[in-house]
């Protein structure tokens, strides 16, 4: 008798599985800023024009979800490092992948920011590309970015006077469809690297995001070991020489995406 | 609990989120806005994927006797014939590995077809069976181009006394008219700064729906825009849709319908949708996409919104006001069927 049931249970759910209704996944929200970067506030829109559908978002970096806040007007950031995470929620429809931006707010006034020859098609702005506080977007063809092939990427970033400085940041890009990854390794010394009196500060390693489908970029911070009194930092990114197995270009080479740095 | 309950509950609960029969869905998805608001079906076609495989699915026209026309470059089948229903009836064509652009013209009562291969860098004329007519080979008499290659035809459109204009969409963007037998006439658009100059000429049209004033419609994709000329080529306007990156156009009665093969804001990432125009040219709804909104004259940025469509690539809309999708680079699926809600 069991049997029976269970039986027709399952064929009665096989046969109506056919014909159920396919749920659609919702797009990510439009997520709109000047910048990332920012000297006094920085203000965030979000959008999505499709009606009975609802934005939610966090602004201290968990998940959203159907409890977070619902998004009802432009969003004002005054304080440094507030990541914005938002998701669109609708009925009969999955939800969408999490768009997110992290703002991050002026450090030490800087001179100059060298960096070696970009690819030509991602040359970024001009000399003040990685100091302009243009930047955040995650569209590798905007050109706030500078793209690179090479192994290692070294920039040397020139205070406009000997100060006391604890940590780097750098704002990376991922963007998997179009092979860029965040580096394998980036490093930061004191100085400029070719002295022969350059200490290493810090590093970090990085693991590639396999989750998302989306372009993510995201600021990234080594802090020194010890504060230091310096009027030049180096940064050295090393390329992640083997894309991981999970991608189409897996073994082969990736490309670094960056756009600003600060000292703080 | 008892195994039984348990058994029954989890049958019960599977049926909750698998058993959705359509007459008894109360919010069934509907795509679109305004008057044009469609009912989408993913598994309009019944051909079997081992015998008639298809590849990037380009696009698809109606012929004199209601059928649906589906190129693909899928050279085992570059051709697909249908019925509304989506039963195959035929298929023909093995030697069209670019196959692209696809135009039906009706020449003297008799179909013929147009396609545009864009790894052959020809325009080849056939019937409606196959049968090759004519084929235009990469146009040195515009001056413009030194070998074959440098020619990657996308689409063509017909003109009423059988002028043939050839839309250059991946190779330099002109648009090369030609008379019914062939012959070069002129050729316009290409790149360049000025507004008559276009960007990716994905697609032509003619533009009928002024009697009086037939105009040609070029796409204009990379650009987000479709620009329109007189049928000698000069240029008249711009059609800006901000963040569409608009195929063909295809004029069906009062309104024209575009697949969008990706939002601008979203690029690589499967952001499809398909847009319609009415007759002044102003978007009102915009399938899987962004509610159309206006701040002047040009619409608000228009992106994906629902992800039902990958990378469509063209539209065909057929004598009972129901829509087909065919999608590029979108795993090889077959076109989709949507059907107007009224």
């Amino acid at each position: 008798m069991m049997n029976k049931i269970t039986c027709l249970l399952l064929l009665i759910t096989i046969f109506f599985g056919a014909f159920a209704q396919e749920k659609f996944q919702l797009a990510p929200p439009m997520l709109k800023y000047n910048s990332v970067f920012f000297a006094d506030e920085a203000r965030v829109i979000l959008a999505f024009a499709q009606p009975g559908t609802i934005i939610h978002y966090t602004t201290h970096g968990e998940e959203p979800d159907e409890n977070s806040p619902v998004y009802l007007k432009p969003v004002i950031i005054k304080n440094n490092f507030i990541t914005i995470k938002a998701k669109v929620f609708g009925k009969n429809f999955l939800p969408s992948e999490t768009v997110q931006a992290t703002f991050v707010k002026d450090g030490l006034p800087l001179l100059k920011v060298d960096f070696p020859l970009p690819d030509a098609k991602y040359s970024g702005n001009g000399p003040n590309t990685l100091m302009d506080n243009k930047g955040g977007i995650p569209n590798y063809s905007n050109n706030t970015w500078l793209g690179f092939k090479q192994d290692t990427v070294t920039v040397t970033i020139t205070l406009t006077k000997k100060r006391e400085t604890r940590s780097i940041l750098f704002n990376l890009l991922q963007d998997k469809g179009s092979w860029i990854f965040f580096p394998y390794k980036a490093e930061a010394f004191s100085d400029d690297k070719t002295n022969a009196g350059a200490v290493k500060l810090g590093d970090l390693f990085f693991k590639p995001k396999e989750n998302t489908g989306e372009s993510i970029c995201m600021p990234y911070v080594i802090n020194f070991k010890k504060k230091i009194k310096a009027s030049t930092i180096t940064l050295q990114l090393y390329l992640l020489k083997n894309i991981p197995d999970w991608h189409p270009g897996k073994g082969q080479s990736s490309w670094i995406f960056i756009d600003e740095v600060k000292l703080y | 609990m008892h195994r039984k309950d348990f058994i029954i509950n989890t049958s019960l609960s599977l049926m909750g989120t698998l058993y959705v029969p359509g007459f008894m869905l109360k919010n069934e998805i509907i795509l679109g806005h305004n008057n044009k608001r469609y009912k989408i079906n993913t598994r309009w076609s019944q051909a079997d994927v081992s015998r008639n495989p298809v590849n990037d699915c380009h696009e698809m026209v109606q012929d004199s006797k209601g059928r649906i026309l589906l190129l693909t470059n899928e050279t085992k089948n570059n051709v697909l014939i249908y019925d509304k229903n989506g039963k195959l009836l035929e298929t023909w064509g093995s030697e069209y590995p670019g196959a692209h652009g696809f135009t039906l013209f009706n020449e003297n009562g008799e179909d013929v077809l147009f396609i545009c291969d864009n790894s052959r860098h020809q325009v080849i004329k056939t019937t409606i069976t196959g049968k090759v007519l004519m084929v235009l080979d990469y146009p040195k008499e515009t001056g413009m181009y030194s070998k074959a290659e440098e020619y990657v035809p996308t689409e063509t459109a017909i003109a009423p006394n059988g002028d043939i204009y050839v839309a250059d969409g991946y190779g330099k963007d002109f648009v090369i008219q030609y008379d019914a037998r062939g012959k070069y006439i002129r050729h316009f658009c290409g790149r360049g700064t000025e507004e008559k100059h276009v960007l990716n000429a994905h697609g032509v049209c003619l533009d009928h729906r002024d009697k009086n004033n037939p105009c040609l419609i070029v796409t204009s994709r990379q650009q987000n825009s479709f620009k329109r000329y007189s049928l000698a080529g000069d240029y008249l306007s711009t059609v800006a849709l901000p963040g569409a990156w608009v195929c063909r156009p295809v004029i069906k009665d009062a309104y024209l319908y575009a697949a969008v093969l990706q939002s601008n804001s979203r690029q690589g990432k499967q952001s499809g949708f398909i847009t319609i125009l009415d007759k002044t040219n102003k978007v009102v709804s915009n399938l899987a996409g962004s509610e159309p909104s206006y701040s002047g004259e040009k619409p608000d940025e228009m992106y994906q919104t629902i992800k039902a469509f990958q990378y469509p690539h063209d539209v065909c809309i057929d004598d009972e006001e129901n829509m087909y999708v065919a999608q590029w680079n979108s795993g090889k699926t077959y076109p989709y069927k949507l059907e107007p809600v009224v």
